[in-house]
């Protein structure tokens, strides 16, 4: 079994090796965590954790919050597609005269703007959602918050997600299946079960990690304060991450880390030298795909680009694959005309394990998702959808994402009808 | 009024600059030879009566049609150089290339394709004498017309999605076969076919390979690559050796057990791509006991195809649960496929009237023979992994008391058997699809006769119903949910027993550059490949 030796993997060796003699039993919840089949290592580590010693536990909740965090990193990058396929669907079926009367298409076009963060046309699209008389009082309602909310989003950086949460916005939207015509059965689904799976996965992180953050001993503590912030960071809680991590001893870890922390500083305050900051990070990849996240204008914006471009050059063969997929989405999120897709999907196919094409025992979860993406981005729907379709057996959330994606492949196709035996 | 729509050509622009002869623009080399092997090897080599994928592969070597896709499976100008769509979308009509000619060849050598070719190659098809699957898509052309030279209309009966796209059928020289009306699979033009393609055929060895030449007319620009040869292997252990001892340059579908060795040798680049395809067990359904749905449900769940395919894949797919990939449009996700669940089995075909067993555990029809079925497999020489396939086959329905005999056929003897005689009770195949979701060739009731897809003879009105259906209705959402259903019946139904879409690989040696594959046809964008200068030397035999 191939594995990158990750950063996360050599976080988990260092454990190990500082670990008390007897842990015998978080043996299995590290493998089943390093084929990447994270609720079965929860669920292992669960059932052990009351005959546990504090240094077994210390490990065992850190265990926990890193199967969090990439669970997180996986429904994050799986809104991301989620979000592009959702608006293609709507924008396919609303080419249909027929459908475009059907309530439920304006409606959740506005929903999946408002998740791709295009408040303005998800505020008019719901605007329209929200006077149609096809649709109950309850839907109506719906609509009309949404509509509300996109307007207080308008010209805003946060997402639809967060800032619910903050003003108490109900965001459970239920799936839909228009049966009206029995010949054309059309379904949505809702269109933030991504994002919130994935704000769901940063919580459960930090409920594991603050604790180590505080408590924890030794290393336990340091990679527990380093990825509660990192949790933080990526929740929205800038200047509490900053905060977490100001007196972080970061002696016993490694440059890499030191970066990434100091990136996660600037989140919340700006630094006196930005450019300065830039130039004594640019060379760690974690630390640059953070600054991507900033979205820093100039000078820093130029060289980030550059420098972003370089990354797959510098990717060696036992690159990080969660760091190669994450590189990949931020290069499709940048558009054709900052990189052409076949290129990212080239950069990215190197580091897929071919021989378990779509496996998650093999390949990371994150990596598959930028392998779709970037099929997706190809026009190679039967790529995608087979990557997604075994995805969807080991994670939840996913219906709605293969629905619409096969949605726009049936749209879109242009083949003749020819079917041939294999010899 | 007339749409008029200007033809979208191909992305590249190389074929904007580049005339029939001319050599391309792009900047890389001609020269080399790229030899590539196949499992098994071409019945035909003809557009019209080729039937499986290794002869689709090769005639995409050879013709081309009206029109073809683009890399992002866009329709774009082949043939044709613009078109114009009657506003009822029933009238085709399309403005010829002037530049095209048919590769050199005794009588064709510089003759110019023209609309006559068109009319006659669809005429041929249509023809009730010409045996070719290409029967049932075209069956919707009402009249092909020449309007002049270089002009050709076809009208269609209705109109259809992907109208465009339907009408990409290769072009032939009706005038170079034997009898220009229909087209019998005896006409030497089968064997020594000539085309416009971006390469002409040579000569076929007396050890089957098929040797082409690059077509220095080429209307897209002469394709870089000197010689295109296939290889054809009886084994495919043999073909994949072939690849690591440098006898073979590319294996078009690798063998799933052989991905992990040639991934790890860094001579060669290993290119994903997806055929919709999936392999089954085929009911022959005029078999009054097959005839059952009980009997073929009880075979489904007999078989523990999720063991099979981690044993013999080394779990290197997926198993399915209806008629439709899952990278396909069309596949349902809702339906689940059927447990392996031998006790249900039993159940099943006790209910079918089979409970009776004799002797040697094997279950009693009524007439008190065993109830035992005949599995045909094609076979070249050796295929480990289909023997260890069939026979696990048979080993599952043993233990629920059905007797399964198999029978190895070679591959042209195999296509006789089931597509011809029908003479088979169980067979085993895989079907690759194009983008369509078109499944109508395989189970609509009036697809049965020779060389047409429906050889297992399944009649289901309902099924019929519904494919009628899908084929005329002009809205794709409308053809989704009318797929779905046809996913649903079928699983339930099971004219096969659906098994499992494997991983494809195509492996290919990195000295091939600017390598582009069509998922469904593969060859699409051959004339772009290239060899280094410097890595064109050396002869493969």
């Amino acid at each position: 079994m191939r594995f990158a030796t990750t950063t996360l993997a050599c976080v988990l060796l260092l454990l190990e090796r500082s670990a008390s003699a007897s842990e015998p039993d978080l043996a299995g919840a590290r493998e089943l965590f390093r084929q990447n089949r994270w609720a079965e290592a929860r669920e292992a580590i669960a059932s052990e954790m009351g005959s546990l010693s504090r240094v077994d536990r210390d490990q065992a909740r850190f265990l926990l919050g890193l199967s969090h965090i990439r669970e997180a990193e996986l429904y994050r990058a799986l809104s991301f597609l989620s979000a592009d396929v959702g608006l293609a669907y709507m924008k396919e079926l609303a080419l249909s005269k027929e459908r475009r009367a059907l309530p439920w298409v304006p409606l959740f076009r506005g929903l999946y703007q408002l998740d791709a963060g295009r408040y303005e046309e998800a505020e008019s699209a719901l605007a329209e959602a929200a006077l149609s008389k096809s649709l109950t009082a309850e839907w109506r309602k719906l609509a009309t918050a949404r509509r509300d909310l996109a307007r207080s989003l308008k010209g805003r950086r946060p997402s639809a997600v967060v800032e619910a949460e903050v003003e108490g916005v109900d965001l459970d939207v239920p799936d839909v299946e228009d049966a009206s015509d029995p010949k054309k059965i059309l379904r949505f689904f809702d269109p933030l079960r991504l994002e919130t799976l994935e704000r769901r996965a940063w919580k459960s992180a930090l409920s594991e990690l603050s604790p180590l953050a505080r408590e924890g001993q030794g290393m336990a503590n340091k990679f527990g304060r380093f990825y509660a912030g990192y949790t933080l960071f990526f929740l929205g809680e800038t200047a509490e991450a900053a905060s977490l991590l100001a007196s972080f001893d970061l002696s016993t870890l490694g440059p890499d880390y030191h970066a990434r922390v100091r990136v996660i500083k600037a989140a919340s305050s700006e630094p006196e030298d930005v450019a300065a900051l830039w130039e004594s990070t640019r060379d760690y990849p974690e630390a640059v795909l953070l600054w991507n996240e900033l979205s820093p204008g100039e000078p820093i914006a130029s060289a980030l680009s550059e420098r972003l471009k370089a990354l797959p050059q510098s990717f060696r063969e036992s690159a990080d694959e969660t760091m190669v997929g994450r590189w990949g989405l931020a290069a499709l999120s940048r558009g054709p005309q900052w990189l052409e897709s076949k290129e990212v999907l080239v950069a990215l196919s190197r580091h897929r394990n071919h021989a378990n094409k779509n496996k998650i025992e093999w390949n990371d979860p994150l990596l598959l998702v930028a392998l779709a993406a970037a099929n997706y981005s190809n026009n190679d729907y039967p790529q995608a959808l087979e990557t997604l379709f075994e995805l969807a057996k080991s994670f939840e959330g996913l219906r709605g994402l293969q629905w619409n994606l096969q949605g726009v492949y049936a749209a879109r196709q242009k083949a003749a009808g020819d079917a041939r035996i294999a010899n | 009024m007339k749409r008029t729509m200007v033809a979208v050509l191909l992305a590249g622009a190389v074929a904007l600059s580049a005339r029939g002869g001319e050599n391309r623009q792009d900047g890389f080399p001609n020269g080399g030879r790229l030899v590539y092997g196949e499992y098994g090897r071409p019945a035909t080599l003809d557009p019209i009566t080729s039937n499986d994928m290794v002869g689709l592969r090769v005639t995409e070597l050879l013709f081309n049609g009206l029109v073809s896709f683009s890399p992002k499976n866009e329709v774009v100008a082949d043939l044709a150089e613009s078109w114009d769509v009657s506003p009822d979308n029933r009238i085709y009509t399309f403005k010829l290339r002037r530049d095209i000619l048919w590769h050199g060849s005794s009588g064709a050598a510089g003759r110019r394709v023209t609309a006559d070719d068109f009319v006659g190659t669809l005429d041929l098809i249509q023809h009730p004498r010409t045996l070719t699957p290409l029967k049932a898509p075209y069956e919707l052309v009402a009249d092909t017309r020449r309007v002049s030279e270089d002009t050709v209309a076809i009208t269609l009966k209705r109109p259809i999605v992907n109208g465009l796209g339907r009408l990409s059928f290769k072009v032939v020289p009706t005038f170079a076969l034997l009898n220009p009306d229909f087209f019998a699979r005896d006409d030497p033009f089968s064997q020594r076919p000539v085309g416009t393609g971006p390469y002409r055929l040579r000569e076929v060895t007396p050890e089957g390979d098929v040797v082409m030449d690059a077509n220095q007319s080429y209307h897209r620009g002469r394709p870089h690559i000197d010689e295109v040869v296939l290889k054809p292997f009886a084994d495919r252990n043999v073909l994949t050796q072939s690849l690591l001892f440098n006898s073979t340059d590319m294996i078009v579908q690798l063998n799933a057990r052989d991905i992990a060795q040639v991934e790890g040798d860094k001579r060669f680049n290993l290119y994903p791509y997806n055929a919709l395809s999936y392999t089954f067990f085929g009911h022959n359904l005029l078999n009054p006991h097959l005839r059952k749905k009980e009997v073929r449900q009880a075979i489904a769940y007999a078989v523990n195809r999720q063991e099979m395919l981690d044993s013999f894949y080394e779990g290197r797919g997926t198993v399915i649960s209806g008629p439709f990939a899952p990278g396909s449009w069309a596949y349902n996700l809702d339906v689940k496929p059927l447990s392996f669940d031998p006790v249900r089995a039993k159940e099943l075909l006790a209910r079918a009237g089979y409970s009776r067993s004799g002797a040697d555990g094997y279950l009693l029809t009524e007439e008190g023979s065993p109830l035992e079925f005949t599995l045909k497999v094609p076979i070249e020489k050796e295929n480990e992994t289909i023997k260890r396939v069939v026979l696990a086959f048979q080993n599952y329905l043993r233990q629920v008391g059905v007797k399964v005999n198999l029978e190895f056929r070679e591959w042209q003897a195999w296509q006789d058997d089931v597509f011809v005689n029908h003479d088979f009770d169980l067979m085993i195949a895989e079907w690759a699809f194009d983008d369509s979701a078109d499944i109508s060739t395989l189970f609509h009731s009036k697809e049965t006769g020779a060389w047409r897809n429906n050889f297992i003879s399944y009649s289901n009105p309902e099924v019929d119903g519904l494919i009628i259906e899908a084929k005329t209705t002009l809205d794709r959402e409308k053809q989704r949910t009318i797929n779905q259903k046809l996913h649903a019946l079928l699983a339930d139904d099971q004219p096969y027993t659906f098994l499992w879409t494997v991983t494809n690989y195509a492996a290919i040696h990195k000295k091939v550059r600017h390598v582009d594959i069509q998922p469904f046809k593969f060859f699409t964008f051959v004339d772009g490949w290239y060899i280094p200068t410097k890595e064109q030397a050396g002869s493969k035999d």
